[in-house]
């Protein structure tokens, strides 16, 4: 959801040829496979939520439903949420609010049965769908644009640390394989001198100050880019 | 006993009922405290007793609001919390017993929450569910 208001943020338009199609949830596969399909098309929900296509998030939101109850958690999105959504589906903010409900209780649920490493799984292929997004947008787009596309590396370091606590998991040693050439692509980030963090408060508001500022060269960015784009079209094949 | 845990991953040693008491007692009390701020996907919440200390890692978009709530059954006592950077130092605590944080990062960074549930002079080890939650809003 983050990554989806980002490219928002940023002006970014919206490009429904870029979502995966919803037939995706109706293949074939392990559960492992239905998880990563899970990411994909979650990612794309919140991306359609974001933009207010509430029309099009509705359709995801019924893919969705239709992957969560092959996983087995398929109660989190019933028909009262369903309908509540439908109901709703002018109000851009109800939506969000509850494709974001949704998904946390997705990801309680699935810990709560035993499959970690499934929900591990749903927040690794969401997070390349949302970039893989963020990445359609690239070519002319601010420099600022590109600083965020090169602040994922610490996103993808938390992705890999949460996804290699559960590497016992064949499906999980496979996405981190697959994640490689991802990994080598965000190597060419660079990042400034480390200002020192600072810590304020006003009206009840922490303010961090200092940090890190990443950057990305065109070559890292169109590596980055080509890096995604092969992972995620290979997952939704 | 301390546990050092990652984002997104969830503690793992309780039983299946304290799992199912944790979820419901994080819907019913901390949920609320997010208010208007839009909850992100990740369930952390864990059965912790007297002693515990617990760290979770989080990454911070520069530019966004967030609220981080951390909170507890009452039985554990006054749970401390504090956020830190990357080198372990601590930039806020809840001294004043504050059960969640509002902050904004000017640049996007990685910052950790750490727990700390305070001993109990009881002779009885309770325990109780503490959840750390994370919203955001635009």
């Amino acid at each position: 959801m983050e990554t989806a208001r980002i490219i928002q943020k940023e002006g970014v338009s919206f490009n429904p040829e870029n979502l995966c199609g919803v037939e995706l949830a109706s293949k074939d596969g392990l559960s492992s496979d239905h998880a990563i399909s899970l990411g994909l098309l979650g990612a794309d929900l919140s991306y359609a939520s974001i933009y207010r296509k509430n029309s099009i998030a509705l359709s995801y939101l019924e893919a969705v439903k239709t992957l969560s109850q092959e996983l087995g958690v398929g109660s989190v999105l019933n028909n009262e949420l369903i309908g509540r959504a439908e109901t709703n589906r002018a109000n851009r903010d109800s939506v969000v609010t509850l494709v974001s409900r949704a998904f946390y209780d997705l990801n309680e649920k699935l810990k709560s049965v035993g499959h970690e490493d499934l929900s591990g799984l749903v927040v690794a292929s969401g997070w390349i769908e949302g970039l893989y997004l963020a990445t359609r947008e690239i070519e002319g787009s601010s420099d600022n644009y590109k600083k965020l596309i090169a602040e994922q590396k610490l996103i993808l370091v938390d992705v890999l640390s949460l996804i290699e606590s559960y590497k016992e998991s064949p499906a999980i040693e496979g996405m981190i394989q697959q994640l490689q050439p991802v990994v080598t692509a965000f190597e060419g980030v660079t990042y400034g001198e480390s200002a020192e963090i600072t810590a304020k408060k006003k009206d009840g508001v922490i303010y961090i100050g200092g940090g890190k500022e990443y950057f990305a060269d065109e070559n890292t960015i169109q590596a980055i880019t080509t890096s995604i784009t092969t992972l995620r079209n290979n997952l939704v094949k | 006993m301390k546990y050092t845990i990652l984002l997104l991953a969830s503690f793992a040693f309780f039983t299946v009922e304290a799992s199912s008491q944790c979820r419901s007692f994080t819907k019913r009390n901390c949920v609320p405290i997010l208010e208007d701020y839009l909850q992100n996907d990740n369930y952390n919440a864990a059965v912790l007793i007297p002693g515990d200390e617990a760290e979770l890692d989080m990454a911070f978009y520069g530019g966004v609001s967030y609220r981080i709530v951390v909170c507890s059954h009452a039985i554990l006592g006054e749970v401390e919390f504090s956020l830190n950077d990357h080198d372990g130092n601590v930039l806020w605590t809840n001294s004043d017993g504050e059960n969640h944080l509002d902050l904004q990062v000017a640049t996007t960074q990685q910052l950790s929450v750490k727990i700390k549930v305070p001993l109990s002079e009881s002779s009885l080890i309770h325990e109780g569910c503490v959840s750390i939650m994370l919203g955001s809003i635009e």
